[in-house]
């Protein structure tokens, strides 16, 4: 059991993590005003998001071995959905 | 349990590819139709908050103070895990490790459920403070978002059950299977990653 851990994918786990705790750390520490987060800190959280999302799509769910009609898709989806998250949030600053 | 020679193993852990394997989709095609409409559906979800978010900007400020991040961030950190082990059985099977896979979906699930006893413990939270389905927009998409991506996460409890169930059958589990429900799993596990930095951290 332990050598399928040598696997790529922990690292990619390990990366997740760890942008996960940053995340965290400038949503709540780093970037948190009773006004809200600051801009730079707002922007890459949502960076982030988009990151991870991507990351476990291309690697978790093996979209980056699977056809390219799916691998357009799933990027198309995250760039609308990230598109819109990061211009609704922004425009209502 | 599978040693270097088998090519299964040695493909999952040095990230090489198998001779001839081009492109694959994992699954069956019709998880795959389900998880677009699921994107987008949630995409919908995912405007109708932020459009009121923007709408009732100091409301939404308000009440995203009262909200734990650190159980949003400490269920991003489960759920990503069930992910890593869930995507491992996925190697496991195919190297024919039907034993190891079956653990490795277990692990997954017990990190599944995992996830739906901390969302327990903060709905109970939020309850106790007085915070309901009624009390606000941002409280009515809270748990309507939450909620939804829970039920979710319960029939993915359903479908790693039967995951488990194949490769600790016996004969050869069905690879097809088994990669459909990791498929749905690691959708559950992306929707999330969005959700939490949607409802916690961007205020």
């Amino acid at each position: 059991m332990k050598g399928y851990f040598r696997s790529p994918l922990t690292y990619v786990w390990s990366l997740l993590s760890t942008i996960t705790i940053l995340s965290w750390w400038l949503g709540t520490r780093a970037g948190s005003h009773p006004s809200g987060l600051n801009a730079i800190s707002a922007a890459a959280v949502v960076l982030i998001a988009c990151v991870k999302s991507r990351l476990v799509i291309r690697n978790f769910m093996e979209v980056s071995r699977a056809p390219m009609w799916l691998r357009v898709t799933s990027d198309s989806w995250l760039a609308l959905t990230f598109g819109m998250i990061a211009s609704f949030y922004f425009l209502s600053r | 349990m599978a040693n270097t020679t088998n090519p299964g193993l040695r493909a999952c852990t040095q990230g090489i590819s198998i001779p001839g394997d081009t492109a694959h989709l994992p699954g069956d095609s019709s998880i795959w139709v389900f998880v677009i409409g699921e994107m987008v559906t949630f995409s919908c979800y995912f405007a109708a908050y932020l459009f009121d978010h923007r709408q009732l900007h100091d409301v939404f400020l308000q009440s995203q103070g009262y909200l734990s991040p650190n159980l949003g961030a400490l269920n991003t950190l489960v759920l990503l895990t069930s992910s890593l082990f869930v995507a491992l059985s996925v190697h496991a099977t195919r190297a024919g490790d039907s034993g190891v896979a079956a653990r490795f979906v277990g692990l997954g699930g017990a990190c599944g459920a995992g996830f739906a006893c901390i969302k327990g413990v903060e709905w109970h939270s939020e309850l106790a403070k007085g915070f309901t389905l009624g009390t606000n927009k941002f409280f009515m998409h809270y748990y309507m978002l939450t909620g939804v991506h829970l039920f979710h996460v319960l029939l993915g409890l359903v479908f790693l059950g039967i995951m488990w169930r194949e490769l600790s059958g016996p004969g050869s589990p069905r690879v097809r299977l088994v990669e459909t429900g990791a498929t749905y799993w690691h959708m559950v596990d992306f929707l999330w990653i969005i959700i939490f930095p949607l409802l916690y951290l961007l205020r």
